[in-house]
């Protein structure tokens, strides 16, 4: 499995992912490239699944700023 | 036009024009006497050439030199002998007994191993063949996972009612309680006052991840001392959507050594984040500072002070030996002259 070439959006891909849990939608359009787009794109479809899903959003935003560095 | 295409347009606007997270000045450790210490690689594991780790995230060696770790692209949790070598691996993606959504850390005690998965609100017990044994659910999340050398979890809890202090939640294996021992004071926001900790004699020392702050409480919770390491500010938050994010990770984790000094990460602040660590004495005071080569989330210290850190965005771990100067020895005595 290579996917180091290009890893930063691949993990943000998965972090956004992990953060909507199944329902989350791995077609936003552009990839997100920062946490925090990962954050706003995450908090818009959180809009439309719940409130639960913000502290989704929080927990992946918290682990992406811990581990990528950008 | 839909409300949340607008929301996201003036984000983008305020986003766009909104003041840098940190001062532009570098950071620099509060004392001058602190002496850079030197790095000696000892080995790398993982790389481009093989799968052994694809995103690592939790790390934790046992008193018998294995190492533990959490991959979590691999959706697993591995164990490699000392020299890197893999012993055993168990996981895969799902919700079941033994399967990960999301792996973050991990800690190890002589029989079991603790793993979060931050899709599932529990504590995920194996034994040290990497059996699934059971589960503990979190009394509230969990932010920093450790064990005591008795195999007592202990855990920091972020409280996510108002009137709650996080606190360090130390259990058995069985995630009955032992002892709650709080600190901080911001309950109100879940992100408030995040700490990573370490337990060094019979004290906890935390390093707060969103303020400049690290500190040393005895088992009471009674603070015995409280530094600042660097000459910045806390974190700062912003608001997205209604919730409020802190922009930087001040301190991103703290490990302790056999002579009981602390070794604390600087996140963003620092000169060079995620690289800098700051090593204190027991008591607090800066001793030294080293610089990593690369950037890591992580900290780990072996019972034998081997350093572990991240490399190449969690594609490798790497082990070191840190060099301190040599402490100055007894003069010599003098021949008598015939």
């Amino acid at each position: 499995m290579k996917i180091k070439s290009n890893l930063k959006p691949v993990v943000l891909i998965i972090v956004l992912a992990l953060c909507l849990h199944a329902a989350a939608p791995l077609g936003f359009g552009a990839e997100p490239r920062t946490c925090e787009q990962a954050l706003d794109r995450c908090l818009v479809v959180a809009s439309y699944l719940g409130p639960i899903y913000y502290a989704f959003c929080l927990e992946g935003y918290l682990f992406c700023k811990r581990y990528i560095i950008y | 036009m839909p409300t949340n295409t607008i929301a996201c347009f003036f984000l983008g606007i305020w986003a766009a024009l909104a003041p840098p997270a940190w001062p532009a000045a570098a950071a620099t450790p509060t004392s001058p006497s602190a002496v850079k210490l030197g790095l000696e690689e000892v080995w790398s594991l993982g790389s481009l050439e093989d799968n052994k780790l694809i995103m690592w995230v939790g790390l934790a060696a046992d008193d018998d030199g294995r190492l533990f770790v959490s991959d979590a692209l691999d959706f697993s949790i591995k164990v490699f002998d000392s020299k890197g070598r893999v012993l055993l691996r168990a996981g895969r993606p799902g919700t079941g007994p033994g399967e990960f959504q999301a792996v973050r850390e991990l800690a190890v005690s002589r029989d079991h191993v603790f793993v979060l998965d931050q899709q599932q609100p529990k504590v995920l017990v194996f034994d040290k063949q990497l059996r699934f044994l059971h589960a503990i659910p979190q009394p509230e999340p969990i932010s920093c996972l450790r064990t005591l050398p008795d195999g007592t979890l202990a855990a920091a809890l972020v409280p996510t009612g108002k009137g709650k202090r996080p606190s360090i939640w130390l259990a058995d294996n069985r995630g009955r309680t032992l002892q709650e021992i709080e600190f901080g004071a911001d309950a109100a926001h879940p992100a408030g006052d995040r700490a990573s900790f370490v337990l060094s004699g019979r004290d906890v020392v935390l390093a707060y991840s969103f303020k400049n702050k690290v500190e040393r409480l005895d088992r009471s919770g009674r603070v015995i001392w409280s530094k600042r390491l660097l000459n910045f500010p806390d974190a700062r938050f912003k608001s997205v959507m209604g919730t409020k994010i802190p922009t930087e990770f001040v301190y991103k984790d703290i490990a302790v050594d056999r002579a009981g000094r602390l070794f604390v990460l600087g996140g963003g602040p620092a000169e060079h984040p995620s690289r800098d660590v700051y090593v204190l004495s027991p008591a607090g005071e800066m001793i030294g500072t080293i610089v990593l080569p690369d950037t890591t989330h992580l900290l780990h210290l072996d019972s034998r002070d081997f350093l572990y850190s991240r490399a190449n965005d969690g594609l490798t771990i790497k082990k070191y030996r840190i060099l301190f100067p040599a402490e100055p020895g007894p003069t010599p005595l003098k021949e008598p002259r015939p």
